[in-house]
């Protein structure tokens, strides 16, 4: 089983390797050290200052619910290519923030198929289909062992 | 926009303003009948709507079909495209 594994911040906020860019042509992009944030249902956050430097071009706005139930102020987006490091580019929505962190949201999860592992103190990342595989696999281990009991 | 003033650049503000007016007066109850949860890319510029499954695939569409346009994300049926989680509710 193939796992990308990520690391743990002293806060507990998990983070993963990811690699952005304009085009998605291979070879290309900036490596960034991205925040996993479940809640964010978004593809990507970039701070303007590395949008800048990928040279994207924002052309959409949307606005985004907060967690106290609010709008925020709309935010720029760009269409771009992302992956986990070592994988292929996946075509997605850049958000160019204003805040200072890189963050991967749920949307990039679900269109790179990638399954999150937390453990208590280390995190990963792996394959939906080899995640599928591994339950498939326990869930006949169990009945096995339930048959032969 | 009037045509003397296509060309220029619209900031966000404006093109998100412009957008959710358009939607609103336009697609919002049209789209609420059967597209609810689809992504709705509005073009500020001619007031088309163009719908995708995801977020990239409405934006895909759109760029394909209004390749200099600029467009405005919303979700139908919800306040906003996406949900902020915690650190983009939270950060300075």
């Amino acid at each position: 089983m193939l796992i990308k594994q990520g690391q743990l911040d002293a806060n507990g906020h998990p983070y993963v390797e990811i690699i952005v860019s304009a085009d998605g042509t291979e070879g290309s992009g900036t490596t960034f050290q991205a925040l996993i944030d479940t809640g964010f249902t978004g593809f990507v956050s970039l701070p303007i200052i590395a949008a800048t430097t990928l040279k994207l071009q924002p052309h959409t706005t949307a606005r985004y619910e907060l967690a106290n139930g609010k709008l925020s102020d709309p935010i720029p987006l760009a269409r771009a290519f992302a992956c986990v490091s070592g994988d292929r580019f996946i075509a997605g929505l850049i958000s160019i923030s204003e805040h200072a962190r890189v963050l991967i949201g749920v949307e990039f999860l679900r269109t790179c198929g990638k399954s999150l592992i937390f453990s208590s103190n280390s995190i990963g990342i792996i394959d939906d289909e080899e995640f599928k595989k591994y339950i498939a696999e326990q869930g006949a281990a169990q009945k096995a062992t339930g048959s032969a009991s | 926009m009037t045509e003397d003033n296509k060309n220029a650049i619209p900031d966000t503000r404006d093109i998100a303003e412009r957008g959710e007016a358009i939607y609103k007066e336009k697609w919002e109850a049209k789209l609420a009948k059967d597209s609810e949860g689809k992504f709705v890319a509005i073009n500020i510029v001619n007031g088309d709507a163009v719908l995708g499954d995801t977020s990239e695939e409405a934006i895909r569409r759109a760029q394909e079909q209004y390749p200099k346009g600029y467009f405005h994300l919303m979700r139908v049926g919800h306040r906003s495209a996406f949900n902020a989680g915690w650190y983009m509710s939270h950060a300075d």
